[in-house]
């Protein structure tokens, strides 16, 4: 070992050895010298260093997942939970909200027509397929306290019937159906007819008012059409719809109405249905057979 | 037989893969998060200079330490030159005694490896922390100089079978 310490070798990491110290003397003297190794091998390293980085966070979140797996577990749990409240509110939030719209509707209709008793805004839960009368069951029935033949309306007009009723739900039968038979008027001329169900201008989500008198000309276009409540099916003044043509009929006897329902039938989502107004016959009570008017 | 020129190519070789494993233990040393446990991260830079030195001996061993110890500094902010300077004392002593007394081996790297650590990380921590006199010197100590030690420990024996791997294969010795 001695020979090492007069070897060249020695001297030579001496040399190194001072000029280290060299550096660190010059390096306290001057504090942004010691910068510059660093800035020189940090230009170099950068890109390495980023791949690093990127690798070294790839492991580290794939080992994450089973390191911390009870924790994300639980974590996931508590959210997953979370999400089922929330959109449980969200819907809540929405049912409510249609819900105001529709009793908004029926308080219109409250002020419009005092008498009018309705039940609780019922949707439309189902349709028959490929029904051209555009029948439709609705979520409410005889526990909501309908009965067979209440009418079933919207804030717009008159929508049908009840044809069924079971304990939460009930069938409507519209007014496109050829089964009704309600008796209108003008409103305008005061010209009375019977508004029933035409298959043919059923495609087109329109109905006929029949049987108006040959001279019945007041009756025009544009013209609406309401219920005269003489049956006791329906109350009196309900809008049906608005008149837009006037023809002969076929055996030239009288006139009819082409009219479109004030409402669209076929489409709508939401109904109110009539439990009691002034006028009407309980016609579950009787066994007439044939209802209508 | 080898060749002069071979001989030069396979020790070119030898230090280049050298310095690349230096390089690779530089990044990952600077790089944040890599096998930090405890909020303590391990040193590969040392443990590397200590193995060459080992292997090397001491004037070659001093050299490499002198370079991984200037980029010791260059990672930590530290005063420029000073873990060079530290750097290139305890390997030369581990060179020069791997010369005369202690042939390379894993039990004896992790020996030096251990020594020269506790040695280094001793030193930084009476400059960085005891001659200031902060507060928590203690178990400042116990994180960044036993800690550290331990944890470095671990991944030590991969860098020594990496460098022996190297000198074997390209030494002209073992030619």
């Amino acid at each position: 070992m001695k020979d090492f310490f007069s070897s060249k070798k020695f001297k030579i990491l001496m040399a190194v050895a001072a000029l280290l110290i060299g550096f660190m003397i010059y390096a306290a003297v001057n504090i942004d010298w010691g910068h510059f190794g660093s800035d020189a091998i940090g230009a170099i390293t950068a890109p390495f260093q980023k791949l690093s980085a990127t690798i070294s966070k790839a492991a580290n979140d794939f080992f994450d997942r089973f390191i911390n797996y009870d924790k994300y577990f639980k974590e996931n749990q508590t959210l997953r939970d979370k999400v089922n409240e929330l959109t449980g509110k969200l819907v809540d939030y929405e049912e409510l909200q249609r819900e105001n719209e529709q009793l908004r509707e029926i308080l219109g209709l409250k002020e419009e027509h005092a008498d009018f008793e309705f039940s609780a805004p019922a949707d439309v839960i189902g349709r028959e397929p490929n029904d051209p009368f555009a029948t439709f069951t609705i979520d409410k029935g005889s526990l909501h306290g309908l009965e067979l033949y209440d009418p079933v309306i919207t804030k717009d007009g008159l929508v049908g019937w009840i044809s069924e009723v079971s304990y939460t739900s009930a069938k409507v039968c519209t007014i496109l159906n050829p089964e009704m038979k309600i008796g209108c008027y003008d409103v305008e001329s005061a010209e009375i007819g019977v508004l029933k169900g035409d298959p043919e201008l059923a495609e087109e989500g329109r109905v006929r008012l029949a049987h108006l008198p040959r001279n019945a000309d007041t009756v025009k276009p544009g013209a609406t059409i309401a219920t005269s409540g003489t049956s006791g099916l329906f109350p009196k003044g309900l809008v049906v719809g608005e008149v837009e043509q006037v023809h002969e009929d076929e055996q030239g006897i009288s006139m009819y109405a082409v009219v479109k329902p004030a409402c669209n039938v076929a489409e709508i989502n939401s109904v109110f249905v009539l439990t009691d107004f002034f006028g009407k016959v309980d016609y579950n009570a009787q066994d007439s057979g044939e209802v209508g008017e | 037989m080898s060749t002069p020129a071979k001989l030069k190519w396979r020790s070119v070789a030898k230090w280049g893969l050298y310095a690349l494993i230096a390089f690779v233990l530089y990044i990952l040393q600077v790089t944040p998060n890599v096998f930090v446990f405890w909020g303590v991260k391990p040193d590969f830079l040392l443990p590397c200079a200590v193995g060459v030195a080992l292997l090397e001996g001491d004037f070659r061993g001093g050299l490499f330490a002198v370079v991984c110890g200037l980029l010791y500094d260059m990672a930590f902010t530290r005063l420029f030159g000073f873990n060079g300077l530290l750097f290139l004392t305890v390997c030369v002593c581990i060179g020069l005694l791997s010369l005369y007394y202690f042939r390379p081996n894993l039990i004896n790297f992790l020996l030096f490896s251990v020594t020269a650590m506790l040695l280094v990380y001793s030193v930084n921590f009476v400059f960085k922390y005891l001659i200031w006199g902060y507060s928590g010197a203690g178990m400042y100590y116990v994180r960044s100089v036993l800690l550290c030690a331990a944890w470095s420990l671990l991944f030590s024996p991969a860098i020594y079978f990496a460098l022996r791997s190297i000198h074997r294969r390209l030494s002209p010795s073992e030619d």
